[in-house]
């Protein structure tokens, strides 16, 4: 028995879907730096306090990372069914879980990128600096906000029965996460039984850990890392659960 | 040891088996031959859907099917929509479990093994239409290293396969730039891009095509069948099942009703020929009569104000000569001839009876 690794192989068809995507740059730069940093400049502009801008930056950075993770993994995935891509991949004999990353991973670099935009920009209008050690605190935090949020676009695409219904769902989805998680805003200012409502969110615990990070407060960041650790853990195992790819 | 058999499981996502059929010597487009032996062998496969609504029956799909494929042998599946064509394909594209029976690919079993099994196949999904942003060598490429070829072995079977499928000059260019019959054939060169593919499916490859790109198609479907492969192409257009298969099978509510070829299919189902009138319009009134007279009790098949096509027992009776030739000498086209494989078609899923 030969078997070798397929992760280098995820890697390259993801490189591949990313050159593809770099060449319609319209919607990319749209999606990926327009909408996050106008979101950043307006909400940061209404508010006044150096701490509300920096949850309104919080709030950009996240919505961007999680909503590029739930959204095109979804579309994409409805995308390929509507152009029976999906069978293509289906009678290929790769794992399900390739398909899945490659998708992500597409969208992690230009997630990565923007995120540095907001950056740069929370810094130059808002006076927001972060160390060199708070930076690497930042894209730990989003990768593991990108884990954490994983599996919810792949679940939305695999149960959608067309893709309308799918592509109508991811919307929903993202609409959800972007009106009623507290990202923009801390989570302790909701009421009490909202407040736990909002703690099943994984996005909540990314803007906890944040916060604290880009704040500098110094909070133990154990907690978020860990809530957003099981997160990811729980895709991975209800992915690894309902990811077939024959149908029964 | 629950937990190592999952982190076992979620392991195995990562691993690309490369157990699939076995190699001897290299065949073309640098395709490792196989053994001799049959690329597909299906053994009285059934699918059942559930209902679709609370209190109605299960729908059949697929009732007992069986089907061998030979290297080198074009099988084509006829049958109106909802016969269990492409219910069929999928199972063997190992998209959906079977209910019953068995499927082995170049002797690899589909249900146990999918994986290993579907090193030996490719397929071309019905209407599908490969990623419009990518390249044509990138699009092949990226089916190549999904089909287990190694990325040091991936630029040559990819310039090798484009070279072959005639695709060298547009192989830089996005693919949504190429006409429909040109991204056939970009589908068809991925299909091609697994380096131990010896099964290929078509579903429905030529649908929505114009004349020319389905001849072009069908060129390359027939150079594929002198290299070895074994096809198994769903269609709906006749004349491409008779252009391109060795042999056809006539499906109608998930059964066979007809395998051979397709003279064989032709001779055993239904007897008879076909007589055919044209330029009924120059008889007179008297001669029109006296040809419907000498018709009078053949099965009518079609018809219009100038001709018609009827059935007869057996068009090279002596019978049927004389009539022809009567017909002839009063001024009308006459056409005498076996039924085409439309006529047989139609005759089998059309009757209320399965006639096998």
């Amino acid at each position: 028995m030969n078997r070798w690794p397929a992760v280098p192989l995820t890697v390259e068809v993801a490189g591949l879907q990313l050159r593809t995507a770099l060449r319609d740059l319209g919607p990319l730069l749209m999606f990926f730096f327009l909408l996050p940093l106008g979101i950043l400049f307006f909400l940061g502009n209404l508010v006044g306090s150096l701490a509300s801008q920096r949850q309104i930056l919080v709030g950009s950075i996240l919505l961007e990372t999680a909503l590029v993770n739930i959204t095109s993994t979804a579309e994409q995935m409805a995308q390929d069914k509507q152009s029976r891509m999906y069978d293509l991949w289906v009678s290929t004999p790769v794992s399900p879980l390739v398909y899945l990353l490659s998708i992500s991973l597409t969208n992690l670099p230009l997630t990565l990128v923007s995120a540095a935009s907001l950056l740069l920009a929370a810094e130059a209008f808002f006076g927001i600096g972060l160390s060199a050690l708070a930076l690497a605190g930042v894209f730990a935090s989003l990768l593991l906000v990108f884990t954490s949020t994983l599996g919810i676009g792949f679940l939305i695409g695999a149960y959608g029965r067309s893709p309308r219904a799918t592509n109508t769902l991811a919307n929903f989805a993202g609409a959800m996460l972007g009106f009623f998680a507290p990202v923009y805003y801390p989570v302790t200012i909701l009421p009490l039984p909202w407040r736990y409502l909002a703690y099943g969110w994984p996005l909540t615990w990314g803007s906890v850990l944040l916060d604290d990070v880009i704040s500098g407060t110094g909070g133990a960041p154990l907690l978020p890392v860990g809530v957003l650790a099981g997160f990811s853990l729980l895709w991975i195992v209800w992915v690894g659960r309902v990811l077939r790819w024959r149908e029964r | 040891m629950a937990g190592s058999s999952f982190w076992g499981n979620i392991a195995s996502h990562f691993r690309v088996s490369r157990t699939g059929p076995r190699e001897s010597d290299p065949g073309t487009f640098g395709l490792p031959a196989l053994p001799a032996g049959p690329v597909l062998e299906v053994k009285d496969l059934c699918r059942t859907y559930p209902p679709r609504r609370p209190g109605e029956a299960p729908v059949v799909a697929n009732d007992h099917l069986s089907l061998t494929i030979h290297p080198g042998e074009v099988v084509a599946l006829l049958g109106p929509n909802g016969a269990g064509k492409s219910t069929f394909l999928r199972q063997v594209a190992g998209q959906l479990c079977p209910t019953r029976g068995s499927i082995r690919v170049a002797g690899v079993d589909m249900v146990a093994s999918p994986r290993e099994a579907k090193e030996a196949l490719s397929v071309i999904p019905q209407e599908s239409t490969p990623y419009g942003g990518a390249t044509v060598r990138e699009f092949v490429r990226m089916i190549a290293r999904l089909k287990g070829v190694t990325s040091a072995e991936a630029a040559s079977t990819v310039t090798e396969i484009l070279d072959r499928l005639d695709l060298r000059r547009d192989a830089d260019a996005p693919i949504r730039n190429l006409s429909g019959g040109y991204q056939r054939r970009v589908l068809l060169a991925a299909a091609l891009a697994g380096r131990r593919a010896r099964l290929l499916l078509l579903d429905e490859p030529t649908t929505g095509l114009d004349p020319t790109s389905r001849r072009s198609v069908w060129g390359v479907v027939r150079e594929l069948r002198d290299q070895g492969l074994g096809i198994l192409l769903t269609t709906h257009y006749l004349e491409e099942a008779e252009a391109l298969a060795d042999r056809v099978v006539i499906l109608r509510n998930g059964r066979v009703l007809a395998d051979g070829s397709v003279p064989e299919v032709r001779r055993r189902f239904p007897a008879g020929g076909r007589l055919e009138l044209r330029g009924l319009e120059r008889l007179t009134d008297a001669d029109r009569k006296e040809v419907l007279r000498r018709l009078q009790g053949r099965p009518v098949l079609s018809q219009g104000p100038t001709w018609m096509r009827l059935q007869l027992s057996d068009p090279f009776a002596p019978e049927a000569l004389d009539i022809a030739r009567s017909l002839t000498a009063r001024g009308a086209l006459v056409t005498l001839g076996t039924p085409s494989l439309e006529d047989v078609y139609l005759d089998l899923v059309e009757s209320p009876e399965a006639l096998v």
